[in-house]
This record gives C-alpha cells, structure tokens and sequence, in this order.
C-alpha cells in the first residue's frame, strides 16, 4: 500500500512538473528570443542556435525544428538546447532551404504557441573554422584579466590563444592573422614586457614595443596578401570622459601615421605621403591583390577642443611589393569633406569587390559611438550605402570578411548598449546582407547576462590557430627583442 | 557648483549602498587606502580628520576623503569639494583607490564620474564574487543615467552571486520600471541633478 501511495504521489508529481505543452492557446505573434534569431539565414556549419524566450517569466519552452527532407528536432526545457550532432545533420539536409521553428511558452502555468517562424540554411558555407577574438573588460585606464581567445563556429568551444596573467597582466591586443590565415599573425603585448609579436609558419619574433624613430608603438596591424609586409599604424591616443549626455567617453589621437613593416629586413618602411605633419592617417589595410594600400586620414585638429571635428576620409595609395615602396599620389574614395562624416575600420572583401567600413559623426573610435553604423562601399561603381540590414541604433564596428567574402562578422553593442557582441550575416551578389545573427552558444542568455567581458578585435580563422603559449611567455618575459630598423621615403 | 548641496543629503547613499557590501580589504590596495574606505563606508568624518591631521596619507584617495571629511565636519569649504573632483585620472591607482573615489564622487552627485571609478575599480579583479561593491555601484549609476539594460544585467549577476535580497527586490523594479527611480529619495534628485548637468569633460 505504501508502495502504490508512493508510485500515485510520484505520477502526482511528475504531472505537476510535466513542460508537455497542455491546454495550448495559440497566439498569432512571433515569439520574443533571445537572442532574437527569427528570421536569421545562417551557414550550414554554424554551431546550434539555442535560444531562450525573452521574457524571464517564462518557466519552460517546447521547440519543434522542422527541416527538409522530414528531418526535424524537439526539445524542452528552461531553454532550447538542441545537440550539436543532430543539429548539424539537420543543417545539412536543409542546406538551401529554410527551417520551420514551432515554439510553445510555458508562463504563469498557461501554454502559450506563437507563429512559427523560419530560418534560412544559406548555400554558402561560412568558410572558416572558427573566429579569433579579445576579451576584455569595457574599462578606461586600468584593466585587469583579458585574453585573446579562439572559438569553433560549429561548437561551442572556446580555448584561450594567450592570457595576459601570463605576462603579470600587461595589456594585450589587435590580434591579426594574414587574410584568416592562423600560420601569419600579429599581435602587441604592452607594458614592462612589451613586445610586437610577429608569427610566421610557426616562427616568432618580438620586436622591440615602440621604436623611438617612429615616435610611438606599432598599433592597427594588417598583413600584406604576400605575406612580407604588415601596415601598421602609430597613434598617441587620448581619451576624456563625458560628465553628461548620451556618450561617455571620447577616444582620440593627438597624431597618428601609418607605415608599412618588412617581416624579412625587420625595417619599418615610413614615407612622408602618409605620414603628413598636420593629418592623422590610421587605420591601414592592404587590398586583396596587394596593390593598393588603403588607409583613412583627417585633417588634426585642436585637441581636445575640436575633437569632433575629426572626420576621417577613406584614401588608397598604390604599393609596390616587389620595392616596398608606395606610389606618388593619393586617391580619396571617400570624402568626409562631403558626406561630413568620418569613416572608420575599412576593411576590403577578399574577392575586391566591396569595402566595408564603420561610419561616425567624428573621430575614429567607433566603439564609443552609438551613431556608428556599417557602410558598404562597392568597388565596382565607387558608391557607398549604409547597411541598413545589420545596423542598429547602437554602435557598429569592426566588420570582417570571410574568406569566401560571402560573410561577414561585426561586433555590436545593440544587445545592452555597453558590452561588445559578435553578429554575422552574408551577403550575396548584390550586395545585399541578411538579418544578422548573434554568435550562438550553448546558453546564450545565461551566457552573455553574466559576460562582463567585451568582444574586440574579431575576425574568421581558417583553421585553429596553434599558439605555444608557453614559448610566447618566455619570449615575452624574457629581453630577447628584434631590433627593427628604419627607412624614410620622401623625407 | 549646486552639486555641492546634494552632499547634504547624497552622504546618505553611502549608507544605502554600502555598509552591506563586503569590505574592500579583500581588494588590492593598501592598508591606508582600505583603512580610510572604511571610514568613509562608516561616515567616520571625525576620526578621517584625525588621522589626516596626525599623519597625511600617502595615498592620493586618501586626500580626497579627508578633503571631503572636512567639508562635512564644515572644517573646509567649497575648495575641499574642488579639491576632491581634481585628479580624476591620478587618484584611480588601485581598486579600492578607484572604488573610495567612486563613493566621493556619488556623494558630491557627479554620477558619470562614480560610474568611470567603478568601472575601474571592478576590471581588475577576475573573481565575480569579489565585486559586489562595483556591480552595485554600476547598477546603480546605470539606473541614474539611464542605462536600464545594464542596470539589469548587473542586478542579475548581483542576485547569483550574493545574498543581496533586499538590494535586488529595491533595483530591479526600477530598472524595469524607470518611472520609480524618480520616487527613490536618492536617485530619483541624483537622476534631476544629472539630467540638469552640462556636459563637459574629465579625464
């Protein structure tokens, strides 16, 4: 008898905790995700995009995925958690074709079923095998653990590239491969042990933090297609702090160059056409061919007084790999002396056909910009048109290329307006971009809630990148340098 | 300078926000900079003067808080307050330096510098469970300034990690409802105080 009063009360118990939907209202609304992937067209080897209902009142979800070919998936629970397996298989019988998402809500005991929506399994694959990122707290001057991290796009695993507790928490940053290229990177440590890491097929070399001919450190780093030479810029950076009002920090350059650095002579290329006493040129990216250097430039101003009329222009130079050398005269691809904007973190697509860049009102530190948005500049026709798929109300930065060029990835700070997210989306040949999606994991909003880190400096890998991180803390701790020397064109 | 009468009644922050968070001594900082913290966490003006006057701190946050202390006991003017928002920059060398200065600088209602100096001071510190003090900060300077999602974002992470019940059912009604922040007898006058600041720029 006590048996069976146990078995009764357990049924009892089980019913009364049961998330099988029961009792169903249906409701003509697309539910409220987070994150919100309704809609979104997503590469057939990304990881799964499990999800929660917006709403913390919400105790439990039941989702059913429905794929082509009469695949599908279902879960429940506190939140979608699909298995990673079995959500690749089901991507990739819906490869070019979308799937249907039912989601019941279970809120205040009262099942709940939304309109289904889709998501689109695009035919391109992203390309990649993963991502490369920083993370770091969003702080001013001091700054505490940061890492450079890299992340699989098909799971959910992250694994540190570098940790700056290996370097008594010097600053680390700009991690840059060559054209997602994991064998050729760059990347700078600061302080005491400061160091300009150059990678090449396994190799490092530090070189020495800052070079007193240059006047300053290495900073914005980016590869030559050849992979030789890395542009990089200098910059005196300033920042200052807003006592009121929608910013809270402006981040500035009292100057700025940019030059062009020769991994096989160690010899820092400076020439006076880009290196112009009363402009501040930064930001330097070679095109996919290698012969053209672009870069962005504005007229100094009086700082820090006037430090929103800094408005950067997009420039190109043509450069000469087989010399090193730049070429004689500037063109201007985009006039911020006319659109009376300023353009920022241009990046070329690697199929040449597009420049992708962040847009302010001034300056150049997007991230501390809500009005920063992406731009598209087609090469083909010299126009550039907002992005207005992927921007929000909040600032936009720092887009990168797939290697296909058929993606891109950019951070955002749509998701609280303080923390740094990553969001991807693909473009097809019109140019044209789709919803872009939040960078899935396996309880993402558990996840980025509790992330008190920002996401810096992204970009796709190719592959996994295989870092030593223990040889990298020895060289780092230890006084071996690389001397770099200097050669001045157009002096 | 009307920002220098809300300390009439902005001292009392320090006494809703603080006496219930861990102390500092777990932070880095030195043993000055964590004795003064707690005297100011204790708005123990008296005994901060004191100390000031038998031996000057070497800390620059200790400075500040004696500058402030003086001011409160009316033993120094409207310069005391002038003295303590100087140095935003200098004054921010440790985590406690930067948490103390955050309190000062709510004191004196000059929100988006409190928010700046707990920012600083809670980015060093890698364990979650050592910043309750700076998560609460940021909450609240956040739901002054009008920064609502992170006000919730920082109150969620305040509700895993700490006993902080009461806290957590006073905050998050007002980051979900922005209508109650001006009822809150603290934040609702800091809130008109900087709606009504002009910007300029510190560093």
């Amino acid at each position: 008898m006590r048996n069976l009063c146990l078995v009764v009360v357990g049924l009892l118990l089980l019913h009364g905790c049961s998330r099988q939907p029961t009792d169903v209202v249906d409701v003509d609304r697309l539910p409220a995700l987070y994150p919100d992937y309704i809609g979104v067209t997503v590469p057939v080897d990304i990881a799964p995009l499990n999800f929660s209902m917006l709403s913390d009142s919400v105790s439990a979800i039941d989702v059913e995925v429905a794929g082509a070919k009469g695949t599908s998936l279902h879960v429940s629970g506190d939140y979608a958690d699909f298995d990673v397996d079995e959500w690749h298989s089901l991507l990739a019988a819906s490869r070019g074709d979308s799937l249907r998402v039912s989601v019941c809500a279970l809120k205040d005991g009262q099942w709940t079923r939304y309109r289904d929506f889709g998501i689109y399994v695009s035919l391109d694959s992203i390309g990649a095998w993963g991502i490369t990122y920083r993370r770091v707290a969003p702080g001013y001057e001091m700054y505490g653990p940061m890492g450079l991290y890299q992340r699989c796009l098909g799971t959910f695993e992250e694994t540190a590239l570098f940790e700056n507790g290996r370097i008594n928490g010097e600053c680390v940053n700009c991690h840059t491969a060559n054209a997602t290229n994991p064998d050729q990177y760059v990347f700078h440590a600061r302080g005491d042990h400061g160091a300009t890491i150059v990678c090449r097929e396994g190799n490092f070399d530090a070189l020495q933090s800052k070079n007193d001919s240059l006047g300053g450190a290495m900073v914005y780093p980016y590869w030559h297609p050849g992979g030789r030479y890395v542009a990089f810029s200098t910059n005196k950076t300033s920042q200052m702090f807003h006592l009121s009002g929608p910013k809270r920090i402006e981040v500035y350059d009292s100057s700025s160059d940019v030059f062009v650095f020769d991994t096989e002579t160690n010899t820092i290329l400076k020439d006076t056409l880009i290196m112009k006493k009363y402009w501040a040129e930064n930001t330097p990216v070679f095109s996919p061919d290698g012969r053209w250097l672009y870069f962005t430039t504005a007229r100094r101003q009086v700082y820090p007084t006037d430090y929103d009329k800094e408005k950067y222009s997009l420039c190109r130079v043509s450069f000469d790999a087989q010399t090193g050398r730049i070429g004689q005269t500037v063109d201007t691809l985009v006039n911020a002396a006319i659109t009376g904007k300023s353009v920022t973190w241009p990046r070329p697509s690697y199929d040449d056909r597009y420049i992708m860049y962040a847009q302010v009102d001034y300056g150049y530190f997007s991230v501390w910009h809500p009005e920063a948005d992406l731009w598209l500049l087609d090469l083909e026709t010299g126009q550039s048109r907002p992005l207005d798929e992927v921007n929000s109300s909040r600032a936009e930065s720092l887009p990168r290329w797939s290697a296909t060029s058929r993606w891109f990835l950019f951070t955002s700070r749509r998701d609280d307006g303080l923390y740094t997210r990553l969001y991807f989306a693909s473009i097809d040949e019109q140019g044209r971009a789709t919803k872009p999606f939040m960078l899935p994991q396996q309880n993402p909003k558990n996840y980025y809630r509790r992330l008190l880190d920002s996401y810096n400096t992204p970009d796709f890998t190719a592959r996994p990148v295989a870092t030593d991180a223990g040889e990298l803390t020895r060289l780092l701790m230890s006084d071996e340098r690389t001397e770099t020397y200097l050669t001045i064109q157009n002096p | 300078m009307k920002k220098m009468l809300l300390i009439l009644w902005a001292s009392a922050i320090c006494l809703f926000v603080g006496v219930s968070c861990s102390s500092s001594a777990s932070l880095p900082g030195t043993d000055e900079e964590h004795a003064y913290d707690a005297l100011q966490r204790a708005a123990d003006w008296n005994e901060i003067v004191q100390r000031y006057q038998q031996s000057p701190p070497q800390s620059l946050a200790c400075r500040k808080v004696a500058q402030l202390a003086m001011f409160h006991l009316g033993r120094a003017g409207r310069e005391a307050v002038y003295e303590c928002l100087s140095d935003s920059h200098d004054v921010l060398t440790t985590e406690t330096a930067a948490l103390m200065m955050s309190d000062v600088y709510m004191q004196l209602g000059f929100v988006a510098m409190a928010q700046r100096a707990a920012f600083e001071g809670m980015v060093n510190v890698l364990d979650v469970k050592r910043n309750e003090r700076a998560l609460r900060r940021l909450t609240e300077t956040a739901l002054v300034m009008g920064q609502y999602e992170l006000a919730l974002k920082y109150i969620s992470i305040v509700e895993d990690n700490f006993s902080s019940s009461e806290w957590v059912q006073t905050m998050r009604p007002m980051a979900m409802n922005p209508e109650l922040i001006m009822q809150h007898p603290v934040f609702g006058k800091l809130r008109v105080e900087y709606e009504k600041q002009k910007d300029q720029f510190f560093l």
